[in-house]
């Protein structure tokens, strides 16, 4: 189904599957993301908004899979491509004194590590299946932020 | 000091980055030093507020019927294929 599709159909989805997961139903991988996220998000409060967290997720767990699995690789134009979309233009960040400048990239890249040490974590439960999951996404060309090389 | 923060990320990400240029001095060492510890400790101190987007104990799943293998939270906004984060299924969804 294409994404404009499954954007209007999602209010009905909801809707129509109003399930709350039972806590056997949550993969362990799953429950560790969110883990992760919950303190990601808390680092970057009052600094980073939510779209600039989920850019700077996207992007760690790309490089998760890099290190963690054969195939895989980061093209660094897109990268820098992407980074770019989550930092402030130059005169926003030159708007900001020397103490918000280094307080915005010091969170950026904790809030990244944070990401990365979390997902590689969770990699490591089950590298197959964390791999096999990967070689899907990598599949969607159109996959948002993406910064793998093809 | 924008330029340097992208090439810090990129140290961090790429893998062929060359190594981040040094620092200008031991003082811009301390200052980069403070800030992150200082926000460490701010993030600890915020431990405790609200903060229950991303957990999912208490989120609604739903599974896309048309994304077999894909599971969705619905505060958190995110999608998993076969329990691993996906963010081709969450924008596909979400956004």
């Amino acid at each position: 189904m294409k994404p404009i599709m499954l954007r209007a159909l999602s209010p009905l989805m909801f809707a129509a599957l109003p399930a709350v997961a039972l806590a056997e139903d949550i993969p362990p991988s799953v429950t560790m993301d969110g883990a992760v996220a919950v303190q990601a998000a808390t680092l970057a409060e009052g600094t980073l908004n939510e779209a600039q967290v989920q850019v700077l997720k996207d992007v760690a767990h790309q490089k998760a899979v890099v290190l963690t699995c054969e195939g895989f690789a980061i093209d660094e134009a897109r990268f820098t491509g992407v980074f770019e979309t989550a930092y402030p233009t130059d005169a926003e960040f030159n708007a900001l004194d020397e103490a918000g400048q280094v307080q915005l990239r010091s969170v950026m890249m904790l809030v990244l590590g944070t990401f990365l040490g979390g997902d590689l974590a969770i990699a490591s439960t089950d590298a197959e299946a964390w791999c096999a999951s990967a070689t899907a996404e990598k599949a969607q060309a159109d996959a948002p932020n993406r910064v793998w090389a093809d | 000091m924008r330029r340097l923060s992208l090439i810090l990320a990129t140290a961090l990400v790429a893998t062929t980055a060359s190594p981040p240029p040094a620092m200008a001095d031991k003082k811009s060492d301390a200052v980069v030093a403070g800030a992150i510890l200082g926000a460490l400790i701010a993030g600890a101190a915020a431990k405790n507020r609200d903060n229950h987007r991303y957990n999912y104990a208490t989120d609604k799943v739903f599974y896309p019927a048309d994304l077999p293998g894909v599971m969705c939270y619905t505060r958190a906004r995110q999608c998993y294929f076969r329990g691993h984060y996906s963010a081709s299924a969450t924008r596909d969804v979400f956004q």
